[in-house]
């Protein structure tokens, strides 16, 4: 079976006024299977929204291969990259800005049916209503504007509007990221109940590793434009191989003071290197408490550690969680 | 000013009700013929009577002509001038910094050059140039006008054409699979129109006062017609002696300019709709 996402060597290089092009990302490989969620972690700037823009061509890739539902999105024309736009959807981070204050919302929801030609007139209605319905929201709120409602709110009206295509692909980048503690929850539910009802395929992008648990099948993890590590959920918060991915689970609070204190810990040295000029051999070795003079020479190499994937020299000697 | 429909609104809408309804009806209106000349009643304070021509209520300008009337009819050619040059700059100057602001790229580069070039030409040079090849005309008068003054909406929808355009809701509208005309004339035009608005009421008043400028030059509106700006600059010679003949029609002016600067706040607010019901 095709996955319904194949991104294969994906290269997204900025080109800069000055000095050598910020390599946003810079050689990427995963797929996303039909009804699949991928998260997609990283500390910010590690390009993981980059990857997200790269799919649906917002931004052009530099290199390798990026596959919707069989179509390949780099080098598209403006006719193939609609028909893409119409398999893979965003959800933007900020609600607040992902809508047109000047339009009401039942206008934003149904304009991806009207450009296309699919509904107008009485059917865009009743179809712009029972998306809303969908999303929790009642289908009289479709005549009002973006500000009369809450962040939370809002935030549903981007995924009905993402939904209206009955897309194959959904790309929600920090969907929740901007939203009350209070309200994430009922956001998250949300998409989990509409991933299963629409048979959709998800690629989930967060810097929060607490929240990708909560919805992912799987988790890649990025660092510096590079994947590090890919694997199933319960292997990735069980085992970690890389040294970064344990990093970060050690950065993610307990809520249970006494599992915090026993918690590892693994404080990272010093800051993320410049994408424009990235280290040698193995990205992470300048701040990694593993790195050995081979990590500064060589690319480590994915390899296969069980179920998990792994860019790293060092990976079986992962001390015991 | 909340967008709100309000008395101070109904007033401002109603004097402007006026003025256009003066401009319109001054032919009928009007008490004299605002081009006879009396020239044994020059200068005449207003509240003159003459048993002979009867009352001239706002006195007389230098050649005797009935202030009033000239300032009546006057309202038709200001207020014409101030509402066709500021559509039209308004107009050709939105479209040409939406197009800059959204292709940027070497369409930015020759629009924004041009603007800088326009602005750099003096718009009386400008203006003399125009007439000297056309001719004078209230058709060329609009077209000056025009020509020199749609940089400065293409300046600032440009600016914020740029801004704009860099929101996740215009990604979220070519997501959708909608075409830069739709982009273009839906989501950023109604998200940029506050600022063009505020711009326009501003020049409605400055177009009135250039065009009294060109008149004053003898290349605009064409003596003996008058104009709020042909009165005024013709009353500025004997401002110490017959004072009526530049605060009349400027009182009118004023009148004018400050209704549509209050309308376009309002305007503006009431397109907001973030505005209204906070």
């Amino acid at each position: 079976m095709n996955p319904v996402l194949a991104v294969d060597g994906l290269v997204v290089h900025f080109p800069a006024r000055h000095g050598p092009p910020v390599r946003a990302v810079d050689g990427v490989t995963f797929t996303v299977a039909e009804r699949e969620t991928l998260g997609l972690v990283g500390e910010s700037g590690c390009g993981k929204t980059t990857v997200s823009n790269a799919i649906v061509g917002l931004v052009q890739p530099t290199g390798g291969e990026v596959r919707v539902a069989g179509m390949p999105v780099r080098g598209a024309d403006r006719r193939t990259l609609r028909e893409i736009r119409a398999k893979a959807q965003i959800v933007f981070q900020d609600p607040a800005t992902s809508l047109n204050p000047r339009m009401t919302i039942g206008a934003a929801i149904g304009e991806p049916l009207l450009v296309r030609g699919l509904a107008r007139g009485r059917e865009l209605r009743e179809r712009v209503a029972a998306l809303l319905t969908e999303v929790g929201l009642r289908p009289e709120h479709a005549s009002r504007y973006p500000h009369q409602f809450s962040g939370g709110q809002r935030q549903r009206i981007v995924i009905a509007r993402a939904l209206a295509l009955r897309p194959a692909l959904l790309l929600c980048v920090e969907p929740v990221s901007a939203l009350d503690v209070s309200v994430r929850a009922q956001i998250l539910n949300l998409f989990v109940e509409l991933q299963q009802s629409h048979a959709m395929a998800c690629l989930f992008v967060s810097h929060d590793l607490a929240v990708v648990r909560h919805v992912c099948d799987r988790v890649a993890v990025m660092y510096l434009g590079h994947l590090i590590e890919l694997a199933p959920r319960d292997a990735l918060y069980t085992t970690p191989r890389h040294p970064y991915t344990r990093a970060l689970l050690a950065a993610v609070p307990e809520p249970d003071p006494a599992l915090q204190r026993a918690k590892p810990r693994v404080p990272l040295q010093g800051e993320i290197p410049s994408p424009a000029a990235p280290p040698q051999g193995c990205v992470f070795h300048t701040r990694c408490p593993m790195a050995i003079a081979h990590c500064r020479e060589e690319v480590p190499a994915w390899r296969h550690l069980g179920e998990t994937i792994v860019a790293c020299h060092r990976a079986e000697e992962t001390p015991a969680p | 000013m909340t967008g709100r429909f309000t008395p101070g609104i109904a007033a401002i809408l109603g004097l402007l009700a006026i003025y256009v309804f003066v401009a319109v009806l001054a032919p009928w209106i009007v008490p004299h013929n605002p081009l006879r000349q009396i020239l044994l009643l020059r200068l005449r304070p207003p509240l003159t009577y003459s048993p002979s021509a009867g009352w001239f209520l706002l006195g007389t300008d230098d050649v005797g002509r009935d202030l009033l009337s000239r300032v009546v009819d006057g309202a038709r050619a200001s207020l014409m001038v101030g509402a066709l040059s500021v559509s039209v700059s308004l107009l050709s100057g939105t479209v040409f910094g939406l197009l800059a602001g959204w292709f940027r790229g070497w369409i930015a580069i020759v629009v924004m050059r041009i603007v800088d070039i326009v602005l750099s030409i003096p718009a009386i040079l400008l203006a003399v140039l125009t007439v000297a090849v056309l001719g004078p005309s209230f058709a060329n008068l609009i077209l000056v006008l025009g020509l020199t003054r749609w940089p400065r909406y293409t300046r600032v929808a440009y600016a914020q054409t740029l801004q704009v355009a860099t929101l996740p809701y215009i990604r979220a509208a070519e997501m959708a699979g909608a075409h830069a005309p739709r982009i273009l004339l839906r989501h950023i035009l109604p998200n940029i129109a506050g600022p063009l608005m505020v711009v326009a009421t501003t020049e409605f008043g400055l177009m009135i006062l250039f065009e009294a400028g060109l008149s004053f030059l003898g290349l605009g509106i064409q003596p003996p017609y008058p104009s709020w700006g042909s009165i005024m600059s013709e009353g500025q010679n004997y401002v110490a002696s017959a004072w009526w003949m530049t605060v009349f029609p400027g009182i009118c002016l004023f009148g004018v300019v400050l209704c549509v600067n209050l309308l376009g706040d309002w305007l503006r607010d009431r397109l907001d709709p973030r505005a209204q019901s906070r």
